[in-house]
Order: structure tokens, then sequence, then C-alpha cells
């Protein structure tokens, strides 16, 4: 949710929480003070790094000194998927909605 | 008296300097049979097009990396990278102390004993490297998670972190499982493909 303008009432809004519950979403009213804003600062940080996550991977959200190995374990992996692909389709597989298949003769 | 010290004019390349081929000519071409990313998009490129149904691409493929035999050396590097990494995560996760390195350092070995079966292929050794390595990376992203993070941001970057590490160790382990199940079955390539081959005890 996030900050609601009323007709009536402060320039600012009010601030209400969207909460998943095992019955549905709900709203929870926060006001407009301290609590409010604390709640809203949470609401944007998270929201940013969802965004950075899906802009730049994995890497992206590394704290500090992880970023390095990451990226040379990102270089291992590749290798792996791509060697055990060519390992597959020379033994006569096939890739079928996403599962390696064996060809029948 | 001194004899004045010879400046090279700029540009001209120095004589100790290694010259590279030409781009374009015969030598770089031969060249690149030697260079990673250039075996790495080779190779991806003719699966791309082998998984999108491309009945020469499996052929290509396989006179590709017949006709290579040098890529088992760069192949033979990823050892090296491994162990690097290996390095990188131990130093993450244990710091100075050293006790704690060489007990991660057995439990490493132990691990790849238990992934690696008696005469291993050179692919088999990346498999259960990418395995040990997204098994630290998962320690080390659930050490950070589990530590304080400043703010709701920070909190929720660890804990993503943390998840993609859990579902790289199992994509990894997944991989793994795959090539040595199907090897177990009596699948292999055909041919004679050195990557795909086992090992000299040596290597």
């Amino acid at each position: 949710m996030g900050w609601d303008r009323k007709r009536r009432g402060p320039a600012s809004g009010y601030f209400y929480l969207s909460v998943r519950t095992s019955t549905g979403v709900k709203k929870i009213y926060l006001g407009r003070r301290v609590t409010a804003h604390v709640a809203a600062d949470d609401v944007e940080q998270r929201r940013e790094a969802r965004r950075t996550i899906a802009r730049h991977g994995e890497r992206a959200v590394a704290v500090g000194s992880e970023a390095e190995p990451l990226r040379l374990e990102d270089d291992l992996i590749a290798w792996a998927d791509a060697l055990s692909s060519a390992w597959l389709i020379l033994s006569g597989h096939h890739k079928h909605h996403g599962c390696w298949r064996k060809k029948r003769d | 008296m001194t004899e004045p010290i010879r400046k090279r004019a700029k540009g001209s390349p120095a004589k100790s300097a290694k010259k590279s081929p030409e781009v374009g000519s015969r030598a770089w071409e031969r060249s690149l049979a030697n260079d990673p990313t250039y075996i790495r998009n080779t190779v991806e490129s003719l699966i791309r097009r082998a998984e999108g149904g491309d009945r020469g691409a499996a052929e290509l493929l396989f006179g590709w990396l017949e006709k290579n035999p040098d890529t088992r050396s760069t192949i033979r590097g990823l050892d090296e990278l491994a162990l690097k990494i290996e390095r990188m995560w131990a130093e993450r996760l244990f710091g100075t102390d050293e006790v704690g390195k060489a007990a991660l350092r057995e439990e490493v070995a132990a691990l790849k004993a238990g992934l690696l079966g008696p005469a291993p292929s050179a692919l088999e050794k990346i498999l259960a490297n990418s395995v040990v390595i997204a098994h630290l990376s998962f320690q080390q992203a659930s050490m950070v998670a589990s530590g304080t993070a400043e703010g709701a941001g920070g909190r929720e970057a660890r804990e993503r972190r943390l998840s993609l590490a859990q579902k790289r160790l199992i994509a990894a382990v997944k991989t793994w499982e795959q090539i040595s199940g199907k090897k177990a079955a009596g699948l292999r390539p055909r041919g004679k493909i050195a990557i795909f081959e086992p090992l000299a005890p040596s290597e």
C-alpha cells in the first residue's frame, strides 16, 4: 500500500501497511506520525533491494567482499553447465521442456 | 663516461615483448583454440543450436571437441580457479582462524572424495568442484544472514542472497547427480573426447 491521501485531511495523507495473512492481504492503518514514516522507509528499502536484485542478479546483493568470489563462481558454474550439456548432447540426449531425455534409437 | 640511455620511440614495440598474432590472421585463429572464453562461447553456441533442434550442431560440437585436444589443458585450469574460490570462501568464513580453515580443508577434501569416483574425467572434476564451491558459498550466505543487518533493506538482501545460494547449491548437486547417474547406467559420449575420458592419476 503506502501513503493514502484523503480528500479531507493532511496533504501527506495516511500510511497503510499491507500485510499478508493466512486469510488474505490486510491493510493496517499506521497514521502519519513517526511509526508511519519508519514503516514507509522500511517498505522503500525492501523495494529498492528487490529492484537491484532484478537488475543485477545475485552479485548485486553480495555483502562487501563477497562480490569477487561470486564472480569467479559464476564463471565455474557456466563451465560446468556448458560441459555437462555437451556431454548429454554427445551421449544422445535432447532437451524436452527443460529436461534432458535420451533419444530413442 | 656512461652511455646515454636510448629511449624507445613512442609506439614502437619492445624487443622482449612477445608479439601477439595479428587479429584476423591464421596464427590468430589458431591461438583462439587456447582462449578459455572463445572455447566456452563456441561450446555454448553449438549447444544452443543443438537444443534448438539443429541436427548438424551436435556433429559440429563433436568434431570441434575432438579436433581441439588442447581444450583439455584449458579445462584443467579450472581446477586452479576452483582452488582459488575455495581459498576465498575459507578466508571469508574463518578470517585468521587457521584451525577453522584446516577443518574446512578436510571437509572439502572428504566431500570431493565422496563425489569423485575412482577414475574421474575432467568434466566430473568440474562438477564436483562446483558442488563444493556452491556448498561453501551457501555456508557463507547462511553465516551473513544470521548476523545483524542494517535496516530492512539489508536484511532482505541477505535473505535473498541466502535463497539464491541455496538454489545454486541444489542446481549444482542436480547436475552432478544427473551426469554420474547416467554414467553409472552405462551411458557415455561416442568417440574419444579428451575432456570426457578418465584422467591419468598424475592429472
